[in-house]
C-alpha cells in the first residue's frame, strides 16, 4: 500500500501552489499521458514517491538530462512532493502503441528474460491499481520500450547511478538481456 | 497542442511575411541586418544569408513570456528534406553512421578525428544499440570528399568530448582528450589510427553531473591547456551557503567564483600542459561546449549556453573572446548587468559592474556548442578570420530556434557582434528535427566539417564562386 493511500489522501489533493504547473510536464511527457517521443517515460500514474526521489535527483544535478536538471529547479524544493502527487493521481495512460516492427517481442519471451523479470518483480511488482508494492520503485508494466532501454543501458555504463540497487542489478547485463527486458515490460 | 501566444503568433507571422516580401539577391543581405526582437525568430524565418544582430541593449526582461517546454522529437531524415545554404556553396554527405557525432579535429596528415561522446543514447528510428563514448578517426580520400578508411582510436571512455594535438604544430606526440572527470592523453604519431598505449592521465578529479561537454585546447606557443568546465545546474539554485571570507574565495577560484557543488564551475581553467599549475582562467561562463583558441591572436574564444527558464527572448546565448581574470556572470548576472535572484547562497551586490559583456550574441535558447575560425583558402575571401559555430538548437522556446551553422563576421581578429544563417534546414516541421548541429572544423583545404549528433552525419561544405 503506498503511503498515500495508508494516509487516506486518494486522489484528492491539496490545491497546487501557482509555480508548479503539471501542463508543463505535460508538453513533453503528454498530456494524454502518452509522452510524444517514446525516449521519454510515461509519468501519469507514476509512483509519487519515485517521482519525488526522481526530481530531487535532477535538481541537485544527481540524474543528468539538461532539460530535466532544470525544469526541477523551476519548483521551489517543498513543493516538490506536492507536484509528484499531482503527476501520480493522473491516470496512467490505457491506450499504449503496439510494439513497433524493430521490436521482435519473441525475444523477451525468452526463459532467461522471465526469469531476469521475475528479480525484478521483487521490488517492481504492482497491484491491480497500478502502484508498485515497493513504492519507491518505478511502474514499469506498460512503460515505454525505448525509455526502459535507455534507462537500463544509462545504469550499466554508469550514466545513471541515483539508486545503488539498480546499479549492482544490472551491472553484469548484456544489452541484448536490456533489450529483452524493455520489451517484456513494455508490452506484457 | 502546445500555446503560443497571440504575441509569438504576431511575431512570426511578421517575421514570415518581412522575409518572404524581401526575396532580395544574397549580395543584398549583407545591408540587410535583423536588428534586436527582430533577430530573434525561429526556424520558419531561417534564410541562408540572413543577418543577425542582437546587442547588450536588446536583452529582453526575464519572464516576458513564459518559459516553454518543447523538446525537438529527433527523427530520420525525411525525404523532403533539404539542406540550404547560401549561393556558391554545396553541403555533402562526408562520413554517416558517426553515432552521436560530436567534436572534430584534424591531424596534421589529414586525418580527422572525431569524438563520438554518447553514441548510444543518439537513437533514431529502429537503432536499437549501446556503446560508450569513443574516439574514431577518419581518413578522407585524396580529393576530400569522402571516407577513404575509418578506425576506432579508443573505444570505452565516458562522455570524450573536447580533442587537443600536442605539441601544437606539424609533429604532435599526444592527443589530449576531455571528459567528464579528466583529462588523458594518448601517445600518437603521424598516421596513427589507433591507439598504441595505455593512457597517461593529465588531470583528474573533474568535476561530473550537470553540464559534461569538456571541451580542451592549447595556446599556439603549447604552453596552455585550456580546458572549458560547464556548470553543474542551470542557475545554482541550491548552492550552500557562501564562505565566509569571500575575498579569500575569489582569490583563489576566481573573481565571481561559485562554490559547493558548484566550485570551480562554470569556469574555463589553465594547466601545464602536464596537467600541473592548475588555475582558474575566467569565471562565470556557464557552459563553454565550444572553447577555440583563435590561431592568430592565441586569444581564447567560448560558444556558450546560458541560462533557462526565463522565458523564449532572453537570455541570449553568446560567442565570445574569453580574458584571462574576467568574469562573464554566472550565475548571479548575466549580460554585464542583469541581475538574476535565483542562485542559492544570496544576491551577490559586490559583483554589480563586474561581469565583462560577452562579443556576439546569439538568440537566446539557440544552444551554440562548436566554433572555429575561418582559415582562408576556399570561401570567399573576405570571409577569412571570421568565425564559424554550430546552434545544437533550443528546448526551452515555444518555436524552435537554432539547428544551424552561423557566421560571425569578425573584423582585425574580433567579432563584429552580428551573424550571419549559413546552413539550415535540419527542422521537419513544429515538433521535430533530423539534425542537431555540434561542431565546425576548417579543413587544410580550406573546406569546412560540421557534425550534427541526431543521425550521426558529418557534412562537408565547399564553395566555388557563383
Amino acid at each position: 500500500m503506498s503511503p498515500l493511500m495508508a494516509q487516506g489522501q486518494t486522489k484528492t489533493l491539496n490545491p497546487l501552489p501557482t509555480s508548479v504547473d503539471i501542463h508543463v510536464c505535460g508538453e513533453c511527457h503528454g498530456e494524454n499521458g502518452n509522452p510524444k517521443d517514446e525516449k521519454l517515460p510515461i509519468i501519469w500514474g507514476q509512483s509519487a514517491v519515485y517521482l519525488e526521489k526522481q526530481l530531487r535527483d535532477y535538481r541537485s544535478g544527481q540524474r543528468e538530462n539538461q532539460i530535466m536538471n532544470s525544469m526541477a529547479e523551476s519548483v521551489p524544493k517543498k513543493d516538490l512532493g506536492l507536484l509528484s502527487q499531482a503527476i501520480a493521481s493522473k491516470a496512467w495512460p490505457q491506450s499504449r502503441p503496439q510494439p513497433n516492427l524493430h521490436d521482435n517481442p519473441s525475444e523477451s519471451t525468452s526463459a532467461t528474460t522471465k526469469t531476469d523479470a521475475q528479480t525484478c518483480l521483487t521490488c517492481h511488482a504492482q497491484n491491480a491499481s497500478g502502484e508498485s508494492f515497493y513504492t519507491g520503485a518505478p511502474r514499469l508494466y506498460g512503460q515505454n520500450a525505448d525509455y526502459l532501454l535507455d534507462q537500463m543501458l544509462a545504469w550499466m555504463n554508469q550514466d545513471r547511478n541515483n539508486s545503488e540497487v539498480m546499479s549492482v542489478l544490472l551491472k553484469n547485463k548484456t544489452k541484448e538481456q536490456a533489450k529483452a527486458l524493455a520489451l517484456y515490460f513494455a508490452f506484457h | 497542442m502546445r500555446q503560443k501566444t497571440a504575441r509569438q503568433q504576431f511575431q512570426r507571422t511578421l517575421c514570415a511575411w518581412v522575409l518572404g516580401a524581401t526575396a532580395l539577391p544574397l549580395t543584398l543581405w549583407a545591408q540587410n541586418v535583423l536588428k534586436g526582437r527582430d533577430a530573434m525568430g525561429d526556424w520558419h524565418n531561417d534564410a541562408p544569408g540572413v543577418t543577425r544582430l542582437i546587442t547588450h541593449d536588446d536583452v529582453v526582461a526575464p519572464l516576458e513570456s513564459p518559459s516553454a517546454a518543447n523538446r525537438s522529437t529527433t527523427v530520420a531524415k525525411p525525404s523532403d528534406a533539404e539542406i540550404k545554404t547560401m549561393a556558391g556553396f554545396k553541403v555533402d554527405v562526408f562520413a554517416s553512421n558517426v553515432d552521436g557525432a560530436r567534436v572534430i579535429r584534424q591531424a596534421p596528415n589529414g586525418d580527422i578525428f572525431v569524438s563520438q561522446s554518447r553514441p548510444g543514447n543518439v537513437r533514431v528510428g529502429d537503432k536499437y544499440q549501446f556503446e560508450k563514448g569513443k574516439v574514431t578517426v577518419l581518413r578522407p580520400s585524396p580529393d576530400g570528399r569522402q571516407v577513404e578508411k575509418m578506425e576506432t582510436f579508443v573505444a570505452d571512455l565516458k562522455d570524450p568530448y573536447g580533442m587537443a594535438f600536442y605539441p601544437p604544430g606539424p609533429k604532435p606526440q599526444w592527443l589530449y582528450v576531455g571528459m567528464q572527470g579528466q583529462i588523458l592523453r594518448y601517445p600518437y604519431q603521424s598516421g596513427d589510427m589507433k591507439s598504441t598505449a595505455e593512457p597517461e592521465v593529465i588531470v583528474s578529479g573533474l568535476p561530473t553531473g550537470g553540464h559534461w561537454t569538456r571541451d580542451i585546447g592549447f595556446s599556439p606557443d603549447g604552453k596552455t591547456l585550456y580546458l572549458s568546465v560547464g556548470s553543474g545546474s542551470n542557475i545554482a539554485i541550491d548552492m550552500e551557503d557562501r564562505p565566509a571570507d569571500l575575498k579569500a574565495w575569489q582569490k583563489v577560484h576566481g573573481l565571481g567564483g561559485a562554490w559547493g557543488n558548484e566550485t570551480d564551475r562554470a569556469t574555463v581553467l589553465a594547466f601545464s600542459p602536464d596537467g600541473k599549475n592548475r588555475r582558474v582562467y575566467a569565471t562565470g561562463v556557464r557552459n563553454c561546449s565550444g572553447l577555440t583558441v583563435q590561431p592568430k591572436t592565441g586569444v581564447v574564444f567560448c560558444s556558450t549556453n546560458e541560462r533557462d527558464l526565463l522565458g523564449d527572448n532572453t537570455p541570449p546565448d553568446y560567442v565570445s573572446s574569453i580574458k584571462p581574470g574576467h568574469f562573464y556572470g554566472w550565475p548571479w548576472i548575466y549580460h554585464q548587468d542583469h541581475e538574476d535572484l535565483r542562485p542559492g547562497g544570496g544576491p551577490r551586490p559586490d559583483l554589480k559592474g563586474k561581469a565583462t559583456q560577452p562579443d556576439a550574441l546569439i538568440q537566446p535558447h539557440s544552444a551554440p556548442l562548436g566554433m572555429d575560425f575561418n582559415p582562408g583558402g576556399m570561401f570567399p575571401a573576405e570571409w577569412t578570420g571570421d568565425g564559424f559555430a554550430a546552434l545544437h538548437g533550443s528546448w526551452n522556446r515555444a518555436f524552435h530556434t537554432g539547428y544551424k551553422i552561423i557566421r560571425l563576421p569578425a573584423k582585425s581578429n574580433q567579432l563584429v557582434g552580428s551573424y550571419q544563417d549559413f546552413v539550415m534546414g535540419f527542422t521537419a516541421g513544429e515538433d521535430s528535427v533530423w539534425g542537431r548541429p555540434v561542431d565546425v572544423k576548417f579543413l587544410k583545404d580550406g573546406s569546412m566539417l560540421f557534425s550534427e549528433d541526431v543521425n550521426g552525419t558529418l557534412y562537408r561544405v565547399t564553395y566555388s564562386k557563383p
